[in-house]
């Protein structure tokens, strides 16, 4: 270099020699190896590399358990059971804490299919429930059902707040149910949508005191008199009759039609002679769906209205109830007891996206003594917003959060708010 | 030093003369792919449906088309074209085929033979509506699927107009026909292995069978109507994936989100609600031609295309929304539901053959898949032009002879579906025919530069009149040098060696952002279009 910083002779034509071999390698040798000169031979030299290089799509771990589970039918296995046998989670009472229990299923094809269960569970506060079940629900060409239901229920510390809508929610107790029922329905459909039955039963009912140990035991508190077989408890001959009319367009999460149900039920002392009374239910859901269903008004009116015999009593729990995730969501569970009942639900749903809806919910309701008190008086009320969580169409889970002046409730919960019961006097209880 | 500079600029000017990559090479447009490689030791490769699902929804796979990167198909010759091969076939809108050969689909000649029973040797009973492998006297293999209890003709008829559908545009597809059979036609094979609703493996009974059938229609005269797909050829090797490459395939080059063909399939499947159009759906199978394996990939399964939902009809949140869709959730929280999606107010005829099938709200669009797919996603403008001119090149009574192989007993069925086809895939046109200048099979007839201007064919709203210029065109360079005066459609006469090149370019009005310029190539004989460019 000279001192203007130009190249000198010598080292101007190694400055030429550096560019040309610069040329060579990065510019022009690139193109003289691709010596490509058809389009044919472009691609046949990609194919060229991509087969000297093969990759192998070998699944990751996540995919690979995936595979398993699938080549394995493993869901299938722990949904429908082995030989029979399946866990089920949950259905219990609420308040009941997490259940689970074996339950043996099978659904024979004969007499039109029919089904049989037979199962165990017991919760985390060691609530007890033992059932059993044979449906025929397609007889005579699917004009005629028969069922039997065997249930023993030990539910240990069940609320009790004291009798009557003026109940306090401080006196709160608790009292163990310890019941066992057999039933069976026979049920008649002449048209489509429409059915009617009659049931006949016998339960057997003992009271014991509550072990939560956080609220004093109900017979601790509330005397005979107060709330009636507290301290004795009968069993029942119990029957009935029952009509449901059932045009709801898809069972498992309506959102249009209705479903009305009517079921008379006398319950016959069968110990005491002190608690003979009848039983009226009736409920009427109604589903309006529009926007092709994406946007769902929900309605429920269900009362409950029991009618004693001169000189008997409805003992305390058989008497309707209400409070909990399924009727007055803004109370505690089983807030209020009485001889009659009536609660009316109001939800609108709207589409968020395929796994989620979401509600908006009123409800009012109320417990009172005498029937003529059935009015829309007095009512206790709550609102609140459900967020209602889907699978292919089917809601599998609920949070509802709602407010009274009771206080906020939240509610986590795996059935429907409006749970459909079967028909007969198998339901016809406060605490199914 | 100035002669040093020459003598460098010099030798740069020589060089790229000699080793520029041309433009078009002589075997351009390649119409067909070069013959395969042999992909013989392609192993087969399982897919797990919700894997797929949740990669597709929380991933973003592939290479994507993002705010200033920008990939146009790579799978395209020079005419911007795919080749026919191992992916796609070339068929009704290039060579127009006729009213049987559309009816006819992937084969028609082939259905199972009516002499003797159809042996069952395979079965399946998840689900709702079951299916049977069954083999026919012929000793041939057919796949046989039912439609829903409640919704007769609903899955069948979809399945039937679908695979033509796709075949005629272009995709492998199998072979499909309906069949009507009594229960005696069938004979259960030996050791069937069936796994029941419990999930369990064992040998399969006539009870089972009797079982099965239970679940599906069965018409007035006690016959069952149900759709049979031949086996398709070759061994199959599992689904494709709609990004990335399948590794140990040679042959499989481009990313298939970069494949136009499957880019394009976004546009045919929203035509056809084809909203389960993922890779569980695909086949790849190897095949044997002239010596050499190689894969071909298959669409497959189309019981859930138009209304049908396969067990089920479809509801109106198909099309409008993925399955696992964040971004509309916000809006639908916190109005309450009171901003209402477009594709809630769909309004459905009734017909249990059609199902959740309509036209009025659709917007080709706006409609999505199940789950989000990198192809669809990569679509461009020239991607959606591609799809777009092979839907209109529908006529009205080709859906409807197309429509016909459904067999609907309701004849309002069948012009339901008929119209509401026709009346989508006018909506598509409008949508994506404009995305571009839509001047498309442009030949030299005559020495006349000639094209069809789907706008017009079409109808579509066409503002000012069509522009060219001509320049003569290095191959080498990519130089184009202007054709003084020449601005119509009559070819310049071209000078130079053997081998000449022409640029045409062509606008429309003031919109000279979607211009095409159209290459012309010249070897002594007939002038031939060798290359297009589109711009937009």
């Amino acid at each position: 270099m000279n001192i203007h910083g130009r190249p000198t002779g010598r080292y101007r034509n190694l400055a030429l020699f550096v560019f040309l071999a610069s040329l060579g390698v990065f510019v022009l040798l690139p193109r003289l190896c691709r010596g490509q000169e058809s389009r044919t031979q472009e691609i046949e030299k990609q194919r060229d590399e991509k087969a000297a290089h093969p990759n192998s799509d070998a699944p990751g771990k996540v995919e690979k358990a995936l595979i398993y589970l699938e080549d394995g039918n493993i869901m299938e296995r722990l949904t429908a059971g082995f030989h029979g046998w399946n866990l089920r989670l949950g259905g219990l009472v609420q308040g009941s804490g997490f259940a689970l229990g074996p339950e043996y299923r099978r659904n024979p094809e004969w007499l039109g299919g029919s089904n049989f269960l037979l199962g165990a569970q017991v919760s985390t506060k060691l609530y007890q429930k033992y059932y059993t079940g044979w449906k025929m629900p397609r007889l005579a060409n699917d004009h005629v059902s028969f069922e039997f239901n065997g249930v023993h229920r030990n539910y240990s510390q069940i609320d009790y707040f004291g009798p009557g809508p003026r109940s306090s929610k401080d006196t709160r107790t608790d009292y163990r149910l310890e019941d066992t029922a057999v039933d069976a329905a026979l049920g008649v459909k002449p048209v489509r949508h429409t059915q009617f039955g009659a049931s006949a039963g016998y339960l057997w009912v003992n009271i014991g005191p509550g072990t939560s140990g956080k609220f004093p035991s109900a017979d601790q508190v509330f005397s005979p008199v107060e709330s009636p077989g507290i301290d004795r408890q009968t069993n029942f001959l119990r029957f009935g009759p029952y009509a449901q009319i059932d045009y709801l367009d898809n069972p498992d999460g309506p959102a249009g039609g209705g479903l009305y149900t009517f079921e008379y039920t006398w319950y016959r002392d069968q110990k005491l002679n002190l608690h003979d009374f009848q039983r009226m239910d009736a409920e009427i859901q109604q589903y309006f769906g529009f926007f092709n269903k994406t946007r769902v008004l929900a309605l429920r009116a269900k009362a409950t209205l029991t009618d004693a015999e001169r000189g008997n009593v409805v003992p305390f729990y058989m008497q309707s109830i209400l409070g909990g995730s399924e009727d007055l969501r803004g109370f505690l569970p089983f807030r209020f007891y009485d001889n009659n009942s009536l609660v009316l639900n109001a939800e609108y749903r709207w589409h968020v996206m395929s796994i989620l809806d979401m509600a908006l919910f009123a409800d009012g309701g109320k417990v009172f003594s005498r029937r003529g008190e059935l009015n829309f008086s007095h009512l206790q009320g709550d609102g609140g917003i459900g967020f209602r969580f889907n699978y292919q169409g089917r809601q599998f889970m609920r949070l509802d959060i709602a407010g009274s002046h009771e206080g906020f409730r939240f509610w986590l919960k795996f059935n429907d708010i409006f749970v459909r019961r079967p028909v007969g006097t198998a339901s016809a209880q406060p605490i199914y | 030093m100035k002669k040093t500079f020459a003598t460098i600029m010099l030798l740069l000017a020589v060089a790229s003369g000699l080793f520029a990559a041309d433009k078009f090479y002589a075997d351009d447009p390649l119409l067909k792919e070069p013959s395969p490689r042999d992909a013989a030791k392609v192993k087969n490769r399982k897919l797990n449906d919700y894997y797929d699902l949740l990669e597709n929804s929380f991933q973003k796979r592939g290479e994507r088309n993002e705010k200033g990167v920008m990939i146009r198909a790579r799978d395209v010759n020079t005419l911007d074209e795919p080749m026919d091969g191992a992916w796609y076939t070339h068929r009704h809108y290039w060579h127009a085929m006729t009213d049987e050969q559309l009816q006819l689909g992937a084969g028609g000649q082939n259905p199972p033979s009516q002499e003797g029973q159809w042996t069952i040797v395979s079965a399946k009973s998840e689900g709702v509506t079951p299916g049977f492998v069954i083999v026919d006297a012929k000793n041939d293999k057919y796949y046989v699927k039912f439609d829903p209890m409640k919704y007769p003709e609903l899955a069948t008829g979809a399945e039937m107009i679908s695979a033509r559908l796709f075949h005629a545009l272009g995709y492998h597809v199998p072979d499909y026909y309906l069949i009507h059979f009594t229960p005696q036609k069938l004979v259960l094979g030996k050791d069937v292995v069936f796994h029941d609703a419990e999930g369990r493996k064992r040998d399969m009974t006539q009870s089972d069978l009797d079982q099965l059938l239970a679940k599906v229609p069965r018409a007035g005269d006690g016959s069952y109507r149900a759709i049979v797909s031949l086996q398709i050829q070759g061994k199959p090797v599992g689904p494709y994936k709609y990004f990335g490459v399948r590794g140990d395939d040679p042959n499989d080059i481009v990313p298939h989100e970069h494949r136009r063909e499957l880019r394009g399939l976004d546009i045919f499947a929203a035509w056809l609600q084809h909203n389960d159009s993922r890779s569980i759906n695909s086949l790849d199978t190897l095949v044997q031609e002239n010596g050499v394996t190689y894969v071909r990939h298959h669409l497959m399964d189309f019981g859930s295309t138009l209304g049908s939902l396969s067990t089920w009809a479809k509801t109106a949140r198909y099309g409008g929304e993925y399955y696992l869709d964040f971004k509309p959730a916000p809006k639908q929280i916190f109005t309450l539901g009171l901003a209402v999606p477009y594709w809630a107010h769909a309004q459905y005829p009734g017909y249990p053959a059609i199902g959740g099938f309509e036209a009025a709200t659709f917007r080709p669009d706006e409609w999505v898949p199940d789950y989000p797919n990198a192809a669809f996603q990569n679509r461009l403008p020239d991607d959606d032009f591609w799809a777009a001119k092979q839907v209109m090149a529908f006529t009205n009574q080709q859906i409807r002879a197309i429509v016909k192989v459904a067999q609907f007993s309701d004849p309002r069925a069948e012009q339901y579906m008929a119209e509401t086809l026709i009346a989508r895939r006018d909506k598509i046109g409008k949508a994506f025919l404009g995305k571009v200048l839509p001047l498309d099979l442009f030949a030299v007839e005559n020495g006349q530069l000639t094209f069809h201007d789907l706008a017009r064919e079409h109808g579509l709203d066409v503002k000012g009149e069509l522009h060219i210029t001509w320049a003569s065109f290095d191959n080498k360079t990519s130089q184009s040098t202007p054709v003084p005066g020449a601005a119509d459609f009559r070819v310049p006469a071209t000078q130079g060696g053997e081998v000449s090149y022409l640029a045409a370019h062509l606008w429309r009005g003031d919109d000279t952002a979607k211009a095409i310029t159209v290459y012309l190539r010249s070897t002594g004989g007939p002038t031939e279009v060798v290359g297009i460019d589109r711009t937009w």
